[in-house]
Order: C-alpha cells, then structure tokens, then sequence
C-alpha cells in the first residue's frame, strides 16, 4: 500500500482531482449548448410562421381558377398551384380537382421559370391545354400552360393565372389588371388611390348621433322614410372602393385579363 | 439578423467547450498537439460557422451541430488514442473542404436528370469493388485498400443513393430506382454489410413513404424486409450471432458477447457525471474508436452528457425535416429528407447497437466515429442539406421582394 502511495507522481494526483472536478463543468455545457440548439429551433419555428403568415402564397406560382366544375369544386373557386407537383382526384395530391373522370393522380406538372407550367398526363388520362391534347411528352414540352391558359382534364375546365413577378411572357399584363387575386402582390401600387375615399367616411357618424335621437323617440314605426335619407349621401362613396375586391371571389378574374391579354 | 443574434451564444458555449476539454487533457500528457488542438479545433468551429454564411446563405444552426458533433469525435479520439485524431482532425478538414463542395454543387446543378445515370453506374461499381479485391473485417467485406487508405465504398454510395432516390422519386418513376437500391441491397448481402444493407433498406421504404404516401405498398416493402430478415437470419451465420449475443451477451461473455458487455460495464462505470476526461480506462472497450465511440462517450463525461449528444442528433434531424419541409421542388424536398432518414437512422442503429437495444451491426456513429471514408461522407451529406438549405433561403429572399414589388 505505502510503496504504491508513493509511485503515483503528485501530478497524476493534481490532474486526476482537476477532471474530476471539471467533469461537472462538462456536464453543464452539455445542457446549455443543447439548450441553447433547442431555443433556437424553437425560435426559428416561430419566425418561420410568422413569415408564412406574411407571405400566405410563398412557394406558389399562381392559382388555377375553376371555369367549370363539380359539386365539390364550384365554378369560380381558386386552386393554388405550387412549383410542380401532382394534379388528381386524390386529396393525397398537390392539387386536387374533385371532378368525374379526373383520375386519382391524373397529371405530373412542373413550372419552369420563364416557359410557363408544363403538364405531363399520366398513363391513360387525358388533358388538353388551350384545345391541344397533349398526347406525348413532346407535345407536352412544345404547348406549357401559360398565364390564361385553360387546362381541360374530365370534365372540368380550369384556368391559369400565374402571379406577378415569375417571368412568363403574358406575366407582365398581370399586375396592370384591375381585379388580381395575387392581390397580396399587388396591393402596393394599386392601393394608394384606393384608400383616400375612406377618411370622409369617418366624419359623417359624428352629426349623426343629434340626428338620430329625434326620429327614434318620435316614432319608431317610421323606419323605412328615415333609414333613406341619412343613408344615402354616405352609401355612394362608400361603395366604389369595395367595388373591385366584392368581384373577386365571385366573377373569375381572368375575364379582365382575356381584355388585355388576348 | 435574428438568427446571428441565436448563433453566438451557441458557438461561444462550443468554443469554451471544446478550449477547456482539450487543454485538460493537455496537462494531462504535456504534448503540444493537444495545445494545438486545442486553438485548431475550436478556430475551425468559430471560422467555419462564420466564414461559410458569407459565401451563400446557409444553416448557421445545421452547421454548429455538425461541428459540434465532429468536434466531439477529434476529442474522444484525442482522449483515447491522440494517433487516431490527427487523423481524424485531417479528415475534418477535407470533410469541410468536400461540404462546400457539396454545396455549390446542389445550387449549380438544379435537377440531377442526366447526371444521375452515371452516378448510378458509378455506384454499383464501386460497391462491387470490396468482393473483388476487398479483405475481410468483423465478418464483412466491406473496405478495400488504396494503397495504404482504406476505403469503404458503402460510405460513398450512401450519396448517390439519396440522390437517385430523391431524383426518381421525385419524377413518379419507380423503376429506376427500385432496380438500383435492391441492386445495392444484393451486394451488400453478398459483402456481409448488415449493418450498411438495413441502413439503405430503411432509408428506401421511408423515402417512398414520404415521398408517396402509399401505406400499402410501404407495408409490403416492410413485409418483404422483414421476410429478408428472417431469411439473412437463417443463412448468416454471424448474424445468427449477433442476435443470439443481443438476446443474452452474459452467455458467452469473454468471447463474442465481450464487446457488448464492456460496452455496458463502461456506460455504467460513467455513472451521471462520468468518470472524469482522461481518467477511467476506455480502452479496455474493445472496438472504442468506431463503434463504440458512444459508450467511450458516456463513461468520460457521463449519462447527461450521452443525453445531450443523443438531443444534439435529435435537433440535427429536426433542422434536416425542417428544411425538406421548406423545399419549393420535391427533388429537394426528398432529398433532403432522405439524408434526414439516413442520418437518423444510422444513428439510432449504432447507438441503439451500443446501448443493447437492438442487435449490434456494424455501423459508425455519424461524425463523431473514427474514420476516414465515414466522416467526409456524413459532412458530403451535410453539404447537400446545407444546399437544399440556401435554395430555401434564395426562394423566401425572392417571395420577400415579389411580396414588397421591389
């Protein structure tokens, strides 16, 4: 025992008690840089939605808009179409059209920038893009869809609008369009002499409330005479800024753009 | 912005990390490598966290992982046997130098359509190379020699098969690349490389499943996996081994249950704190510089410390699903879940292995095991994540400014 005592070298004594005492501090830095790798995924998650919600269409190229439909997919209603991806009946697809004798995955599309969105059909369906049947790969790669084209697949007929800023030929026209479901994009330039009539607005409510007082205690049967004279003089500002976005879920939008374009 | 803000605390808690580990262990011996390790090791941290977001927009988080990860290897490695780190320290550096590499080449080369045929051809060639001039290691054939460098090809392959998976995948072909994983599949049979061959299986089935949501022809895969299983379990005498070592490693425990059993012996021997770095006896874990680099892990810094290396894995995945996540292609997105997948995998095999959890196969610990071929595939790997990474960050640039109208 004592010789053995003596063997060990005071310095194997001083770095034996110095791991043993940092093994602690080891420990701790493994949590902490764990914990800090953690909040910063954690972090990194909560930007990320924040700018999902920022950009709502990020990572689609436009929007197809249903010309004739089904029950399911009513005329009118707008499919947002990504990169490339699958078209079909399938909700497992990218793009799902809910229409009689569209096949469960019906189409493989792909959008190239500068050439416009490519469709494939698969074995056994058919598609036809602006009346051309797209019967082999070469024709497929000789007809893209381009902004305003119609994709015709079973019995429904859809439409293609391409947002701004992807630079297919018919793009540009898009932006100058008064009705624009990329709306989001566009808002910037068309918004500022949109706004303007909504200030004055603000200011008729406050006469209001001496005027109001009267015809209510007089007689709360009158409605009908009094309802028209205060209301008119306000509705006809108010209505021609909301006039063009009320349009847009309803009317296709592209009815414009067919002017313009074609 | 946000992100650099993140970044620092991160790489400074690395940074006094990997300092004061490297120059404990040079008190303990008084070489100046260790000192010199102990400047080089964290530099090359702080540099390349620093210098690679300058050159394209990249996973600042991704890559702290990784060179935390990689980091930890070069100091087990140094702990245990300072020969294999300088080694290993080399092959970091060409691993850093090949992830670039593998960064520009994903942001060059948009789709893979043409390039991956050859890859492919390239790819069976270079696996069947082992049988033909290869030498027999822990009952696989798995490396051959190139000069006085071994090679082990599946590492390689590893690549090439995430690519052309993700490629075909991608384009709804299924043939192709069914043909060229059980092609790989075959072969790695033929080496012996269980390990390697269940790695590549799982990584299959898994991508098709992402890629095609198809439960019905996933399950049969498994099926089939599971009849190969149990097929390889009759024919192989050393998986027979393996299985009967895992199911009870105390009945044969000096001979083929020995390197399990010190495995254990040496995780509970670190017990919570470990038993200090430098101090213990880690080398009497037979294979400890490759396959059990964990539980060299856990006996010198301890069960918390094995923990937070298991979560650091754990975040490593959850960046790479993040990331596929964000793809605008699916080739990306595949791809970068496949690497996900594979990494993943690989690390719950070996560490599942170490830990008797599952059968031990033969497979390193990615990043972190002693290994040339291994290391600067897992950081090729990382490279292509990192690539997929910044096209995500070019594509959200380019809505930023659509959304703005410049």
């Amino acid at each position: 025992m004592i010789p053995a005592k003596e063997v060990i070298p005071t310095d194997a004594k001083i770095y034996e008690v110095l791991s043993l005492a940092m093994r602690y501090f080891f420990a701790f830095m493994g949590v902490l840089i764990v914990g800090r790798a953690f909040s910063w995924l954690r972090k990194d998650r909560r930007l990320k939605h924040r700018r999902l919600k920022q950009l709502p269409d990020a990572g689609t190229i436009g929007i197809l808009t249903v010309e004739q439909g089904s029950k399911q997919l009513k005329p009118g209603e707008a499919i947002p179409v990504p990169h490339e991806g699958v078209l079909g009946y399938l909700r497992t697809c990218d793009v799902v059209v809910p229409v009689d004798d569209v096949a469960n995955a019906h189409l493989d599309f792909t959008f190239v920038d500068g050439k416009g969105l490519f469709i494939y059909p698969r074995r056994g369906c058919e598609a036809s893009v602006d009346g051309v049947a797209l019967t082999s790969r070469r024709v497929s790669q000789q007809y893209p869809m381009q902004h305003g084209s119609t994709l015709e697949i079973g019995q429904a007929v859809l439409r293609l609008g391409v947002f701004a800023g992807l630079d297919v030929k018919e793009a540009i026209h898009y932006c100058e369009m008064p009705e624009a479901p990329a709306g989001e994009a566009c808002i910037p330039p068309d918004a500022p002499p949109v706004y303007p009539p909504y200030p004055p607005q603000e200011y008729p409510p406050y006469p209001q409330p001496p005027y109001v007082q009267p015809p209510y205690q007089q007689g709360s049967d009158q409605q009908p005479p009094y309802r028209q004279s205060p209301y008119q003089p306000l509705n006809p500002p108010a209505q021609p800024p909301y006039a063009p976005p009320m349009n847009e879920p309803d009317g296709s939008p592209w009815q414009g753009g067919d002017d313009h374009a074609y | 912005m946000r992100t650099k803000d993140l970044g620092k605390p991160l790489s400074r808690a690395v940074t006094v990390f990997f300092c004061s580990a490297f120059l404990l262990l040079f008190l303990r011996d008084f070489k100046w490598q260790g000192l010199a390790l102990a400047v080089a090791v964290p530099m090359l941290n702080v540099l390349t966290t620093n210098l690679l977001p300058k050159l394209f927009p990249s996973d600042k988080l991704l890559l702290s992982l990784t060179n935390f990860l990689c980091a930890l290897g070069i100091l087990v490695l140094y702990d245990t046997n300072p020969s294999y780190a300088y080694a290993q320290a080399v092959y970091y550096f060409i691993g850093l130098v090949a992830m670039v590499i593998c960064i520009y080449i994903i942001r060059l080369i948009r789709s893979f359509r043409f390039l991956v045929w050859p890859m492919m051809l390239a790819a069976l060639a270079l696996l069947v190379l082992p049988l033909l001039i290869g030498k027999e290691t822990f009952g696989a054939k798995n490396w051959f020699y190139v000069g006085s460098v071994s090679v082990q090809p599946s590492e390689v392959v590893k690549l090439v098969l995430v690519i052309a998976l993700a490629r075909f995948m991608a384009d709804r072909r299924m043939f192709p690349w069914l043909f060229f994983s059980a092609g790989c599949l075959g072969i790695l049979m033929l080496q012996k490389d269980l390990g390697t061959a269940l790695l590549y299986f799982f990584t299959t089935i898994l991508l098709f499943y992402a890629s095609s949501g198809n439960l019905a022809l996933t399950g049969i895969g498994l099926a089939a996996g599971a009849g190969a299983a149990v097929a390889g379990y009759h024919m192989f005498a050393h998986v027979k081994r393996r299985v009967a070592i895992w199911q009870n490693p105390w009945s044969d425990y000096d001979n083929a249950g020995y390197q399990i059993i010190h495995s254990l012996m040496a995780i509970a021997s670190g017990g919570l704190f470990g038993v200090g770095l430098g101090l213990g006896s880690p080398k009497t874990i037979p294979v400890y510089h490759t396959d059990f680099i964990f539980s060299v892990i856990c006996e010198q810094f301890g069960l918390i410390f094995g923990c937070c290396v298991l979560l650091m894995y754990v975040a490593l995945i959850w960046r790479g699903a993040a990331i596929a996540m964000a793809t605008r292609t699916s080739f990306h997105g595949l791809l970068a879940m496949g690497i996900t997948i594979l990494l993943g995998l690989q690390t719950f095999v070996i560490i599942g292995g170490v830990l008797k959890l599952i059968p031990l196969t033969g497979v390193t610990m990615p990043f972190v095991s002693y290994g040339g071929t291994s290391l600067v595939s897992s950081l090729c790997l990382i490279g292509l994540l990192q690539g997929v990474a910044s096209l995500n960050e070019d594509n959200l640039k380019e809505d930023l400014r659509l959304a703005t109208m410049e």
